[in-house]
């Protein structure tokens, strides 16, 4: 069995990676200048006062034992406590992560489904006054800033129609049946799901079309044609079948990009997910949480890159597994 | 062609149809959703008002440290400020008035300070509230193993050494000598006494005493569920969500008007919106802007302004040689057009203040020197101290050096980063060569909270606290010794009304003249309130003081 064999050469190699991921961000987030619970001082606080309660939480260890404290910890799965919230880590992480993963899978399906016949369209019809069209406007759509197009959107619907909450993920107190309940949350899911969706729509449009378009003017196709096969059948039968291999892998890469880059939209609307929870470990230096928060992000974007991989194995038998 | 356009309109139908199949599907899957959804409340539309609700708008998540002694953010202390409630209120005038406390006096050498209980008080769980919770909440702030540094009150009390240390297993300083009296007892009088009880609520003994002391920062469960006597008992806390509060039918003052309270966390972003669509009731507004003010007139919402209790200042590194001289600062003062600021930035909604006090304390001094924004003044007071430009370049110079200043400042408050280069323009105008240097919020700390660290000027933000005087509430490296010091020390010493006004005014005074910070502005306070509230109120130290009167008006409810 190759395919094993090359799983698990690829997952050692994700560990390692990882492992290296771990130290750099640790080494950076470390080195800055000031220190995670300088906020947490009072001007009153006198200079032995703080020392005496900074010893008390180890800062004054060198960084190569806070890091050796840090990794022997993470490897029973204690990722320690969040300065801030004196949540655990991975408490607060596994609270939220939910919620980003419906917004962003909610974005994703429904960029996708866009983008799909737009970009197959646009591939039939390239050249074409209406493939033109269509890359005018794709590109008109990437180019507006999430923050300018979620404020557009809460103006439009919130503010004048007044048909959609402006922000937050469910009524609060709201209480109903499970379909009411359900209602309610994809009524705040609409705006910010439409926001994420925009961003990347236009990516995956593009590149549905190019891979299409490609396999139009293949060999092979011409040959379908020529057999006489129906447009239909050729496309959904061959072309598309082909053009599935470059689709699942930007997909893929594009999951990373679909956990973390849902912060801005996440603040906007008060949706409480990982993009927010990272912004404000940043901006309130708590190490401990934003550590967690950067190894998931690292962790999934090494799973994902694996699974293309191994889908492409799948979908193409052709390649074939070097060992 | 035709067979393309099928082909076209089939893969739309296809995907189309799988796509809300998709959507469905995932959004079902919302009980994957980290919202536990709360029992009571409306079970009616949702953006829909009802009569039995109040909805406050914070602008951001609380930290869920719902402890009255180990919170940190606004946000929790507004959850807190509900639930809990305190020895002294402050009313109106800034007078303390009793709340939990029946009555409380002062011996007449300062040292003693008693307080009288109420009687029918209940915790939120039953249990009945007694002097033991009073003596249990502040002993436990001055604990060996309490995460936080103690607070100056208990730093005055007696005993005080020996218990930190963890030599006697009681604090000397505060006792119970029966069930509803309890009596602080001061090693060195202690003015400032009341403010903290006004500022720390009491925390319930038997709830709190199951965690060691050394844990309460991470005692997620009890922080999550706090146990208060306040008017509004804790219901539920939906991270990055909402608070939901459900009224407390034994408050001691009265049951609260309104059944439920809740706290919904919006961006300032989208504030205004969440007004106007009457998704919260009360919300306080980021800005004045007048364009931002019609909005909410032209949609009926009412604006409550009144005086900020947050002051702005430039704190000046009084050990730094250039800034030792009490001219050098003074010229400073003088050089920044603090009105023009406040014109400007806060749109005219703000005011100054010459001492780290807030003008509408009773104790501040009316004569205090107001440094007018006098670039003419300023220069005169240099060249006093011996700055002028001898070579020049148009920048002043004393002993072959340049006169430079650094104004250090954090990013985070709109109107501080603004306010920045207006100071910087100020000080060019004065022959100062003034240079910028922005950075987050923890590295400009750090800054300060090195004392071997030298700078020129760090602007900062600091709160105000009735009759807590005293430059080290706020970042300064003066006032730690000699005259400044003494009268220090008077302030906090004088528990006699007459004789602490004086102290008060003498040592405001001194810091009017020394000006350790630049004094820079307070910006007001604004809250929208829904046209549909009744009885908002608030002063400038208590937003909630009022909060068991709100209600909700039925006749414009929808």
């Amino acid at each position: 069995m190759p395919i094993v064999k090359y799983i698990a050469r690829r997952a050692a190699i994700a560990v390692v990676v990882l492992f290296g991921i771990s130290l750099i961000v640790f080494a950076v987030l470390n080195l800055q200048p000031g220190n995670p619970y300088a906020s947490m001082f009072s001007p009153q606080t006198d200079a032995a006062t703080r020392e005496e309660l900074l010893r008390k939480v180890g800062y004054y260890d060198p960084l190569w034992l806070k890091y050796v404290k840090w990794v022997g910890r993470a490897l029973q799965g204690d990722l320690g406590y969040s300065i801030q919230l004196g949540v655990p880590v991975t408490a607060v992480i596994a609270s939220r992560v939910g919620n980003t993963l419906v917004l962003t899978v909610a974005a994703a399906v429904i960029a996708f489904v866009f983008a799909l016949p737009v970009g197959i369209y646009s591939a039939i019809r390239r050249g074409r006054v209406s493939d033109r069209l269509i890359t005018v406007v794709t590109f008109g759509i990437m180019s507006i800033p999430a923050f300018f197009l979620a404020m557009i959107l809460i103006r439009v619907f919130s503010a004048q129609l007044k048909v959609l909450p402006s922000s937050g993920m469910i009524t609060p107190g709201f209480a109903g049946t499970p379909e009411q309940v359900t209602w309610d949350v994809i009524r705040h899911l609409i705006m910010p799901a439409t926001v994420l969706a925009a961003m990347s729509f236009a990516t995956y449009s593009r590149y549905i079309r190019s891979s299409t378009s490609e396999l139009l003017d293949a060999d092979f196709v011409r040959a379908l044609f020529a057999k006489g096969l129906s447009r239909r059948s050729v496309i959904y039968g061959h072309v598309l079948k082909n053009a599935a291999k470059p689709i699942v892998t930007v997909l893929m890469l594009a999951v990373p990009g679909l956990l973390s880059g849902a912060l801005i939209t996440e603040t906007v609307f008060s949706w409480s997910g990982i993009g927010r929870l990272g912004y404000d470990a940043a901006v309130g230096r708590d190490y401990p949480l934003l550590m967690g928060i950067t190894l998931l992000l690292a962790l999934v974007t090494l799973l994902a890159n694996l699974l293309g991989d191994v889908i492409n194995v799948i979908i193409d038998p052709r390649i074939r597994v070097q060992s | 062609m035709t067979a393309i356009k099928d082909l076209w309109h089939t893969t739309w139908r296809k995907t189309a149809a799988a796509a809300i199949a998709a959507v469905c599907a995932v959004s079902l899957a919302g009980c994957g959703l980290n919202t536990s959804v709360g029992t009571a409340a409306t079970a009616a539309g949702t953006s829909a008002q009802s009569t039995d609700t109040v909805r406050y708008a914070l602008w951001s998540n609380p930290n869920g440290q719902f402890n009255p002694v180990t919170y940190f953010t606004d946000y929790d202390r507004a959850i807190i400020f509900n639930v809990y409630s305190r020895l002294v209120v402050l009313d109106a005038q800034q007078n303390y008035q009793p709340s939990l406390a029946k009555s409380y006096n002062w011996s007449a050498d300062g040292k003693e300070l008693t307080f009288e209980l109420r009687d029918n008080v209940k915790w939120h769980d039953g249990e009945p509230f007694t002097a033991q919770d009073v003596v249990y909440t502040y002993a436990a702030t001055a604990n060996k193993d309490f995460p936080l540094d103690p607070s100056t009150l208990v730093q005055h009390l007696e005993g005080y050494e020996d218990y930190h240390a963890g030599k006697t297993q009681d604090f000397a300083g505060i006792t119970a000598p029966d069930d509803h009296t309890v009596v602080f007892h001061f090693a060195t009088p202690y003015s400032g006494a009341l403010a903290t009880f006004a500022d720390k609520p009491v925390l319930a003994k038997h709830v709190w005493e199951k965690v060691p002391i050394a844990q309460w920062k991470t005692a997620t469960d009890l922080l999550k569920h706090p146990i208060g006597t306040g008017p509004y008992k804790f219901k539920e806390f939906v991270d990055g969500q909402y608070v939901a509060l459900e009224a407390n039918p034994d408050y001691f003052e009265g049951a609260p008007a309104t059944k439920n309270l809740i706290f919904k966390i919006v961006s300032p972003d989208t504030l205004q919106t969440a007004v106007i669509n009457k998704e919260v009731d009360i919300a306080e507004i980021s800005n004045f802007n007048s364009k931002e003010l019609d909005a909410y007139k032209q949609q009926g919402v009412n604006i409550v302004e009144g005086e900020g209790n947050g002051g702005q200042y430039l704190t000046f590194d009084t050990k730094n040689p250039k800034l030792a001289d009490k001219r050098v600062r003074q010229a400073l003062l003088y050089a920044i057009n603090r009105k023009g600021i406040i014109d400007s930035l806060l749109y005219g909604h703000g005011i100054t203040f010459n001492a780290q006090a807030h003008p509408s304390d009773p104790l501040y001094p009316k004569d205090l020197n107001s440094y007018d924004y006098s670039p003419e003044k300023a220069k005169e007071l240099l060249k006093e101290a011996g700055w002028t430009d001898t070579d020049g370049d148009g920048f002043l110079d004393k002993d072959g050096q340049k006169f430079t200043f650094t104004i250090n400042f954090p990013t985070g408050n709109k109107t501080r980063e603004l306010s920045a280069p207006i100071i910087q323009k100020n000080f060019q105008d004065i022959g100062i060569d003034a240079q910028l240097s922005q950075a987050d919020f923890n590295t400009t700390l750090a800054i300060l909270q090195d004392p071997n660290k030298q700078y020129d000027g760090v602007l900062m933000g600091g709160t105000f606290r009735p009759q807590q005087y005293g430059s080290a509430n706020w970042w300064s490296r003066w006032g730690e010794d000699g005259e400044s010091k003494a009268a220090l020390d008077k302030v906090n010493e004088t528990t006699d009304p007459t004789a602490l006004a004086q102290a008060v005014s003498q040592y405001l005074h001194l810091e009017n003249d020394e000006v350790p910070f630049a004094f820079l502005y307070i910006p007001n306070q604004g809250t929208a309130v829904r046209p549909e509230v009744k009885n908002f109120e608030r002063s400038t130290y208590e937003i909630f003081s009022n909060v068991s009167k709100w209600s909700v008006s039925p006749s414009q409810a929808q």
